[in-house]
């Protein structure tokens, strides 16, 4: 035994340093809470649309089979983008480029996730969430990871459809089905995820560089880039204001919405029209943005139900 | 070479394994009792 220890050196290494706690922060945790949140959101929004709803035990465990699958999801994008990790300063200290959890480990692991994140919400609330979940985890771990980033300046702009789906699937977990209003909450997700991570990139155009993946400010510019994150700033606001025009919110939402899209153009014009250090400020408050609208979308909805 | 052949190495090794069982151990009866839980509120118990 001390012999085989002896001589995979580097395996035993990787064995012994991985905690339980490495493979909680491969799943990427931050992600993880933001996907739990969306769907909750998307979980609410159903809660209040019909009256013969999904058990509410069940639909939470089928919020759970949503962490997990998003988890599992985040696993096998670093199993994939280990190589271009160990580059980049940013994720440099993840689990995998630092040695800590072997490849092969966390390949299986996003595997058995994936599978019994989709199985538990397939049994637990229907197949149709299933399939999306199924969809969901195939999209950003094959589709995003493997084939667009690497490939094309559109990477997040078609890959983020993969972290705008949790709220369709969280609407399921309420009511068994869908309707008109779970895509207009895709559709804010699908529009905010371009700016949000643009402004990113122009900061972090150097490591991307170095890595050798084609964001757009590498591939067509700063000033592009940026005139690009104004415009789906200036798309977002008004698809912001869906769910008030179609009645799924009231005026609590419009007055929120309006607010916060504003503030949302007139930093990306500011960013247009300065320098680049001002993308962390603008990344900062899209992040700020989401997650106030998300927020006042269910609470808006209970004031008017409750 | 000589550092995985220290005894506090390997005994950390074992029990470092020790508890990665037992985690493996808990998260199984874990799924086992929510895959029961399922079945139970699936067949509207109540209703």
């Amino acid at each position: 035994m001390l012999n085989i220890i002896a001589q995979q050196k580097d395996k035993v290494i990787a064995i012994e340093l991985a905690s339980p706690k490495d493979f909680f922060d491969l799943m990427k945790p931050r992600v993880m809470s933001l996907v739990v949140f969306t769907s909750l959101v998307g979980y609410v929004c159903g809660y209040f649309s019909i009256y013969d709803k999904i058990n509410p035990l069940l639909s939470i465990i089928g919020i759970f089979a949503i962490a997990i699958g998003a988890g599992s999801s985040g696993v096998l994008n670093q199993w994939y983008d280990r190589d271009i990790d160990k580059l980049m300063l940013r994720t440099k200290n993840r689990p995998i480029p630092k040695g800590k959890i072997l490849p092969s480990d966390a390949l299986g692991f996003g595997i058995l996730g994936s599978i019994l994140s989709i199985t538990i919400i397939g049994l637990a609330i229907n197949w149709l969430a299933g399939f999306f979940l199924a969809f969901t985890i195939i999209f950003y771990s094959v589709v995003y990871t493997v084939f667009l980033k690497r490939s094309t300046s559109q990477n997040i702009v078609i890959g983020g459809a993969a972290g705008a789906f949790p709220p369709l699937i969280g609407y399921i977990c309420s009511t068994g089905n869908l309707s008109l209003e779970p895509f207009i909450l895709f559709g804010i997700i699908f529009l905010w995820t371009p700016p949000h991570f643009w402004a990113l990139a122009i900061l972090k155009k150097d490591e991307y560089f170095f890595a050798n993946i084609p964001m757009m400010p590498i591939v067509a510019g700063i000033k592009s880039t940026k005139k690009q994150i104004f415009l789906y700033a200036l798309v977002l606001f008004f698809f912001s204001l869906l769910p008030f025009f179609l009645g799924f919110n009231g005026q609590i939402y419009l007055v929120f919405s309006l607010v916060l899209g504003l503030e949302f153009l007139r930093r990306s014009w500011k960013f247009l029209k300065s320098s680049n250090s001002m993308g962390h400020n603008l990344f900062v408050y899209s992040i700020i943005y989401l997650f106030v609208l998300f927020l006042v979308i269910p609470l808006d909805k209970m004031y008017f139900n409750l | 070479m000589n550092k995985n052949l220290d005894p506090n190495y390997i005994a950390k090794f074992y029990k470092n394994r020790k508890n990665k069982n037992l985690i493996i151990l808990f998260l199984i009866l874990f799924f086992v009792l929510l895959f029961f839980l399922i079945t139970i509120l699936r067949m509207n118990v109540g209703k």
